[in-house]
């Protein structure tokens, strides 16, 4: 019997038989199949951010997500999440603090914030830790090689390396 | 400048804050913020439009026009290299900088220096170098907003130029909250429709452009030929060179330029928006050169040639029109302006303060770095701008020809050439600024007939090349660097069409997973 764990997860919008479609429309003819499940760690914050704007104080509540192995921040789209049990083995663990992570998302939120509305301003970050949360990403096999497919977006990447 | 120049000028003003306003209302929804902090769901037209309208700035309309009015169709071989450098940019070193940025967490062009070729000399040379020149180049937008402002409202110039430095301090400090992407992208229509109108006025006044090129052809046949009025430049081709290599490859060097790429999701989308900003620019790009070769034929006796546009709008548009090109030049000036501060107050505090003298610093004090520098940078630029101001075109082509010579093999080997290393890097941002500086200011132009920004360019990537390859033994690339380098360069065998699609932003992660996963594998 499979080992199992229970996490907090993003819920996942694509599922094993919808991975296998995608990449079956985008690589016609391509030998393709579904690998594994891999459930990735992150760090996960609500930001309160807040500045004077010309039109009064301008404010926007947003997630940051911290990934808990690179330790690169960014925001993202709201989700819905939710406590499942999932197979210990498929689960990759975080190796990041998570001080290191408060500060990094604080330090990604300042300067995307100054960059985006293009302006020197202090802004008033709160952020509230939510704790981690695990997001799941399909491992591909495609001809020879292997890609990388997000759960949520459906978005893809190349693997340089055979993974697995 | 008439009552009914300055009604329209202000009444384009009240329909961008009111643009402003909307969206502001609307960006209570997630495109707006999506724009603001990942690039989201803003299509491949509005990026391109949108990006143009602030890489487009005042010397487009006093540099570029004030060229084409002294050197006749000489001009055009600036524009010729301006017409391709974005594309040329993207496609060179746009993905794999955006990899590589992501692979190793880099959030600015000069933290990407520094964790490419690791060594806080490689952080603090490249960060106070940027942060003068683009000091530098903020300028030269002071002096066109000073200018356009005095022509707009007849004021003198010292209060002209006192009211627009002001106005570009408070569109950086608060203002920038206005020019997102809804208004840079209104911003760019007007652009190329003022200067397009422009051109064909003139054309229109002048019967043509086989009569005005017949017209100049009698003023001075020289003011045809590729070489420049009175065959200046004539068989100069180290200076031809220079002026192509400037606005094409150039931009490869540029910090505030290929952050750009660090942001960049999918290459689908990079290449839509290339294609739309390459027609936008052959569109946009030529048409103040020209507008400025015309009107000597149309303003001949100027004082000053780099008010040619501004002059010509004056002189042959409906006082409403003037108003809007006014008010759109201006516009363009402006967010110039305040991309330059913010990129320099953003280093300032980033790369240098927090990097170097306060590695705790909280984000009030960081705040408060780039505020005073800014403020220095505006008050230090009004005294020389008042006082004995150099030319706009002058400014950018110094400012340009030094980040360009000394910037451009650092990021181009970074994602292309695994043996450039920390020592070569360094020389070479070292060798490449001081020649072009030196270039210009040492009299060696005349004496060589040879481009700053050429001879700075074949220096810093000579010395790239020898310094590198001599200290390999004792400075090796690191391993680590060397890991992100591969990752960044295969891009696994898989269909091309995929390849096009795929989301960068997920780099690190499939990075991570795949070294953890071999990793696995070779415990078991």
């Amino acid at each position: 019997m499979t080992d199992r764990i229970e996490l907090e997860v993003i819920e996942p919008g694509i599922d094993q038989v919808a991975v296998g479609d995608i990449a079956a429309r985008l690589a016609p003819g391509s030998d393709a199949s579904v690998q594994r499940g891999l459930w990735y760690p992150y760090f996960r914050f609500d930001a309160d951010c807040s500045a004077r704007a010309l039109f009064g104080r301008r404010g926007m509540q947003l997630n940051c997500l911290v990934d808990g192995l690179t330790g690169l921040a960014a925001t993202a789209p709201s989700f819905c999440s939710t406590r499942d049990a999932v197979p210990r083995a498929d689960v990759l663990p975080a190796s990041l603090m998570p001080d290191a992570a408060l500060l990094a998302a604080r330090r990604y939120l300042a300067t995307s914030l100054g960059r985006g509305f293009r302006t020197i301003a202090d802004f008033d970050i709160r952020l509230a830790d939510r704790g981690t949360i695990h997001k799941l990403y399909w491992l591909v096999a495609i001809d020879d090689g292997q890609v990388l497919v997000d759960s949520l977006t459906g978005g893809w990447i190349p693997m340089t390396a055979r993974a697995a | 400048m008439s009552g009914t120049v300055i009604f329209f000028l202000v009444l384009y003003y009240v329909v961008v804050l009111a643009i402003g306003y909307w969206a502001m209302k609307k960006g209570a929804g997630d495109d707006l913020e999506g724009y603001l902090l990942g690039g989201r769901k803003v299509g491949p037209m509005a990026t391109a439009l949108t990006l143009q309208s602030t890489s487009m700035s005042g010397y487009m309309f006093l540099g570029a026009g004030g060229l084409g009015y002294m050197q006749g169709y000489w001009a055009l071989w600036y524009a010729a290299g301006d017409v391709g450098g974005g594309v040329l940019n993207m496609s060179v070193i746009g993905r794999r900088m955006r990899k590589l940025s992501q692979i190793m967490g880099a959030l600015t062009a000069i933290e990407y220096l520094e964790k490419r070729y690791p060594s806080p000399a490689i952080r603090l040379f490249a960060g106070t170098l940027t942060v003068f020149l683009l000091g530098f180049y903020a300028l030269a937008q002071f002096i066109a907003g000073g200018k356009g402002m005095a022509l707009v409202t007849g004021m003198p110039y010292p209060a002209a130029l006192a009211i627009a430095v002001a106005v570009i301090l408070v569109y950086t400090f608060m203002g920038g909250y206005l020019a997102v992407a809804y208004t840079d992208f209104f911003q760019s229509l007007v652009m190329l429709t003022g200067v397009l109108w422009i051109v064909i006025a003139c054309l229109h006044e002048l019967g043509g452009l086989t009569a005005a090129n017949e017209a100049l052809g009698a003023l001075d046949p020289t003011l045809l030929s590729v070489w420049g009025r009175g065959l200046g430049f004539q068989g100069q081709w180290g200076i031809v060179a220079g002026a192509l290599l400037i606005f094409s490859v150039g931009y490869m060097g540029w910090p505030h330029v290929v952050t750009r790429h660090m942001a960049m999701t999918r290459p689908g989308t990079a290449r839509k928006a290339g294609m739309w900003a390459t027609l936008w620019n052959l569109l946009f790009v030529p048409t103040p050169y020209l507008v400025g070769i015309l009107a000597i034929l149309i303003l001949p006796e100027l004082d000053d040639p780099e008010m040619a546009i501004f002059e010509v709008a004056g002189a042959l548009l409906p006082a409403a029109v003037t108003g809007l090109v006014m008010a759109a030049i201006m516009a363009a000036i402006m967010s110039t302006a305040d991309s330059l501060l913010l990129q320099t107050g953003s280093i300032a505090a980033r790369d240098l303060y927090e990097r170097f003298i306060n590695p705790h610093a909280t984000e009030k004090q960081m705040v408060w770095v780039s505020r005073s520098l800014v403020t220095l940078i505006a008050v230090v630029g009004y005294a020389v701008a008042l006082v004995e101001p150099p030319t706009v075109f002058s400014i950018v082509i110094f400012a340009t020809s030094v980040l360009g010579s000394a910037f451009l093999p650092a990021y181009l080997c970074a994602v292309w050439w695994k043996k450039a290393n920390t020592p070569g890097a360094l020389t070479s941002m070292v060798i490449g600024a001081l020649v072009a500086f030196t270039w210009e200011y040492g009299g060696h132009v005349e004496a060589t007939r040879i481009h700053p920004m050429l001879a700075g360019l074949v220096c810093s990537s000579i010395t790239m090349f020898v310094v590198s390859l001599l200290t390999q033994k004792i400075a090796p690339v690191p391993p680590q660097v060397l890991e992100a380098m591969d990752e960044t360069a295969e891009v696994g065998p898989i269909p091309p069409a995929m390849l096009a699609a795929a989301d960068f932003s997920l780099a690190p992660t499939a990075g991570a997973i795949g070294r953890m996963l071999n990793a696995e594998r070779r415990d078991d």
